[in-house]
Parts: C-alpha cells; sequence; structure tokens
C-alpha cells in the first residue's frame, strides 16, 4: 500500500467536490476540479505533512512543476524528490 | 440637500515620503520604496516590502502617550497633523458638525501580536493593561477626535484594500446629505509585522522580487504601510473662508461582486465605476486618469482592465492608468487614501504618476501604464479605484484644482 499516495488522496479530499472512491494514482489533478483557494490549501496540507516546502506563487503557476494534467501518482514521485533534496525544510 | 464637497487639507506618511512633498518629490523621479527586508534573519530568504523610514515614534509621541498609541495610530495622527496644518477646519466648523471617518484593514494588529507573543511564547500570564484600548480598530479615529476635540460621528471602516476609499465615500456623503459639515477621513495601515507578513505570504499572492503592475512578468503584492488623510467640508463654507482647496470629491461608487472571497468580479468592478461617474455625473470621456488598483497580480491587474474596457470602451485609448502600488507598496486599509492623495498632490504639479518597474507589455491589460516615467500632464479628472478581497469595490471620482505655486 502506498501511504503516500493515501495521503495525497486524503489531502484533495478534503478539498475536492468529486466523488473521492473512484480516485487513484491515475486520477490527474484536473479532475479534481480544485478550486483556487482550495488549490492553496492543498499546498499548505502536503508541505506540512511531508515535510517540504513547495515554492508557489498564484501568478506564476508553471514554477510548480506540476500542472492539471499530473496524475496523483506523479505528484506523489515529486514530492518524493523534493524530500530527498535539500528542499525539506520547514516554511 | 446635494451638496458639494472641498478637499482643503491632505497629508501622509508613507513608504515613499513622511509627508505629502516627499511623497511627489519622490513621485515625480519614478523612485520605488520596495526593498528586501529580513522578517527572521537566519530562517526564511528575505521578502520585499514597502516600509516607512527614517521614523522614529519617539520623535513624535512622549513615552506614556505610546503606550496607548500602535503603529497604525501613529500613521493616522502624523498624516492628521500635516492635513489639519494647511485645512485649519476647526477654525470653520462647529466640532459637533464635524467627523472622523477612518479606513483600516487590520488596525492595532501589530500590538496584538506583540501581546499575544508574550503570553503565548512568553508565558506571561496577561498582556500589557492597554493592550485592548491600543489594539481596537478604532483607535485612529478614537485619537483623532481626542487630539482636535471632534464630537461629530467618529467610526473606523473596515473593508479589506478598500477600507479608506469606503471610510471617504462614506464621509464624503455624510457631508453631501448635511449630516455633517467637514470630516477628517482616509486610512491607515500598519501591517509590516512577522505574523501578519507570514500570512499574507500563505496566500501565495505575494512577489518575491518587486511589484510589476500590468507587466507581463509580474508576480504579485508587495506590502507596504502608512496612513494618508484628507480634510474634506462643504466646498461653498471652504470657499467663502478663502481656504486653499487642493480638489473636489466629485463622487463614489461602492458595491460587492457577491461571488468569490478572494477573486475580483470584472462586472462588479466596472459597476463600482460607472456607479462612481454617475454619483459624480461624469461621462466616461471626462476621466483623464486612472489610479488604478493595480496590485500587480495576474488576477487583479487583468480584471481591473476588462471593467476599465467595459466601462471606457474607446476612450480608455486617450487615458493613463497608473498603479502608485509600485512605488509605495499595496498599503491594504490605507491603500486608496495614499493613493488618492499623492495622485492629487503629483497632479495639482501637473505630474501623472508612473507604474514604476515595468519591463513587459501584458497583451490582456492594453492600457498606457505610464511606464516607469512620471509624466507632465494637465488632468482635470481623475479615478482612484479599490476592488478589496471579500468583493467589496469602490471608486472615488476627484477633480484638481491645479497648484497656484512651482512643482516640487
Amino acid at each position: 500500500m502506498d501511504t503516500d499516495l493515501d495521503t495525497i488522496i486524503g489531502i484533495m479530499g478534503k478539498f475536492s467536490k468529486i466523488d473521492m472512491s473512484s480516485v487513484g494514482g491515475n486520477t490527474t489533478l484536473g479532475y479534481l476540479e480544485l478550486e483556487s483557494l482550495d488549490f492553496i490549501s492543498v499546498i499548505f496540507d502536503l508541505e506540512d505533512a511531508f515535510g517540504i516546502s513547495i515554492p508557489f506563487n498564484a501568478s506564476d503557476s508553471e514554477q510548480l512543476g506540476w500542472n492539471n494534467d499530473t496524475t496523483l501518482a506523479g505528484l506523489g514521485d515529486l514530492i518524493a524528490a523534493r524530500r530527498a533534496s535539500a528542499s525539506a525544510i520547514p516554511v | 440637500m446635494n451638496r458639494r464637497v472641498a478637499i482643503t487639507g491632505i497629508g501622509a506618511i508613507t513608504p515613499i515620503g513622511n509627508c505629502i512633498a516627499d511623497c511627489v518629490t519622490s513621485l515625480t523621479h519614478g523612485r520605488s520604496a520596495i526593498a528586501l527586508h529580513d522578517m527572521n534573519p537566519g530562517d526564511v530568504a528575505p521578502i520585499p516590502l514597502a516600509a516607512v523610514t527614517d521614523y522614529q515614534s519617539s520623535d513624535r509621541f512622549s513615552e506614556k502617550e505610546l503606550l496607548l498609541l500602535d503603529r497604525a495610530t501613529q500613521f493616522a495622527l502624523v498624516a492628521t497633523s500635516e492635513a489639519m496644518a494647511s485645512s485649519q477646519v476647526m477654525v470653520r466648523h462647529a466640532p459637533d458638525r464635524v467627523g472622523a471617518i477612518i479606513g483600516s484593514g487590520t488596525g492595532g494588529g501589530s500590538t496584538a501580536e506583540e501581546n499575544y507573543a508574550a503570553i503565548y511564547r512568553d508565558g506571561k500570564s496577561r498582556p500589557h493593561p492597554m493592550c485592548v484600548p491600543k489594539l481596537m480598530i478604532n483607535a485612529s479615529a478614537s485619537h483623532i477626535t481626542i487630539r482636535y476635540g471632534i464630537t461629530g460621528p467618529s467610526f473606523v471602516v473596515a473593508s479589506a484594500c478598500a477600507s479608506s476609499a469606503h471610510a471617504i465615500g462614506t464621509a464624503f456623503h455624510m457631508i453631501r446629505a448635511g449630516i455633517i459639515d467637514a470630516a477628517v477621513t482616509g486610512g491607515t495601515e500598519a501591517c509590516l509585522s512577522r505574523g501578519q507578513v507570514r500570512a499574507w505570504e500563505g496566500l501565495r499572492i505575494m512577489s518575491t522580487d518587486t511589484c510589476r503592475p500590468f507587466s507581463l512578468n509580474r508576480r504579485g503584492i508587495v506590502l507596504g504601510e502608512g496612513a494618508a488623510i484628507l480634510i474634506i467640508e462643504d466646498f461653498e463654507a471652504a470657499r467663502r473662508a478663502g481656504t486653499e482647496i487642493y480638489g473636489e470629491l466629485l463622487g463614489v461608487g461602492m458595491n460587492s461582486d457577491a461571488g468569490h472571497i478572494v477573486q475580483p468580479g470584472v462586472a462588479g468592478c466596472a459597476t463600482a465605476i460607472s456607479a462612481c461617474l454617475a454619483s459624480a455625473r461624469l461621462t466616461p470621456d471626462c476621466i483623464q486618469y486612472v489610479n488604478a488598483h493595480g496590485t500587480g497580480t495576474r488576477a487583479n491587474d487583468i480584471a481591473e482592465v476588462a471593467a476599465l474596457q467595459q466601462v471606457f470602451g474607446g476612450h480608455l485609448d486617450a487615458m493613463m492608468v497608473s498603479s502608485t502600488k509600485a512605488a509605495h507598496g499595496h498599503c491594504i486599509g490605507a491603500a486608496a487614501a495614499i493613493e488618492l492623495c499623492v495622485s492629487l498632490a503629483s497632479l495639482r504639479a501637473g505630474i501623472v504618476p508612473a507604474t514604476v518597474n515595468f519591463e513587459t507589455a501584458d497583451p490582456e491589460c492594453r492600457i498606457d501604464c505610464v511606464a516607469n516615467l512620471p509624466r507632465e500632464a494637465h488632468v482635470t479628472n481623475f479615478i482612484s479605484n479599490s476592488f478589496a478581497f471579500g468583493g467589496h469595490n469602490a471608486c472615488l471620482a476627484v477633480r484638481v484644482e491645479r497648484a497656484g505655486h512651482e512643482r516640487v
């Protein structure tokens, strides 16, 4: 069982209005239809849950490294890479 | 009753100057006060902010006075002192016919933060006994009435970034309707405390370099602080007294988006501007300059230009639209007052303030933003926009009285 993916799905489930029972690693971020403010809350919760810093500016979303086509499994890989790097500094 | 309203005094303390003349000098030279600040040295990266400098509270207030004066209240009193010095409004009007209506987003937020730290971090059993009267958001209006003996209506208006626009608009309507004859109005904000700045960072709309309104590579807001105060009064009373009139407050438009808690709505913004023009009995072609809300976020700047296009149509091509937030930062509750005062003072001197830090044109913001260099121009009427979190919109229209003396 991929606990990191479960954590990610759990966080998304707090904010997404869709039925999460069918959501898995192949689900894209776009499918979750996160509203802009909820997206900021998701980032906050991801930082908290994984002990990482996610630089994100609402006026420059490209710096994130993920977009609406990114899958939740892909997001998990990005987070894992971030944890492995020196960026694991609490905000 | 539908009286005209004159502006007979203006005062300010801002990151670009601790008085109106210094603010105009900064704008005339296209200066920005935005600089990197260490909010917590050694912990996180420095943050671009626009802070009031060369200001020592002990130069202006006694130790005892400072027990009751949060930085925001200090700013309000400093700005009021300057405005009152030129207006002398209390000589012309009975104290109960003068009001004090001030805008502020967070009031004594810094005092709250310091005192909560004393309890939660330092383990003290209680904060300073003067904590409550010092941090209460109405403190600035109260201290103005106490200092100047004003016994008319007084209160603080809080509507985030539109606070001082709403305050000025409310005072305007009260004079127009004959409820009062004069008012001390404007706004104050001192929100550059560590906790408040970190809270704003959490929203992910703060720029990491500088504020570039309308520029394609803009990356968000830069917080500022300060205060600006206008003395407004019955136009005929001011004219009869031979008082210098800086300008005429012509109208105000106020409405609510009733939409998103932070995203601006184009329709709501456009309606506020249109309502302002109607209140001022002006047609769109009467406006030469817009002091934009222009925060430097992608969302606001695009929405604001779209709203301006809806209202002004083809005339927008002939208008100048600049954001002075690139110079003095986003002063939240004081923003509208600061922007109106510095715009009025600059325009009286024949100078249209620039949008500094501008680099690349954004195809979604097709306006003449007076990029980087101020411009000599004669402006008769201008408007000042404020589109706040919570969907609170306000727009003020002002007629400029040209200064009879040399440009600063």
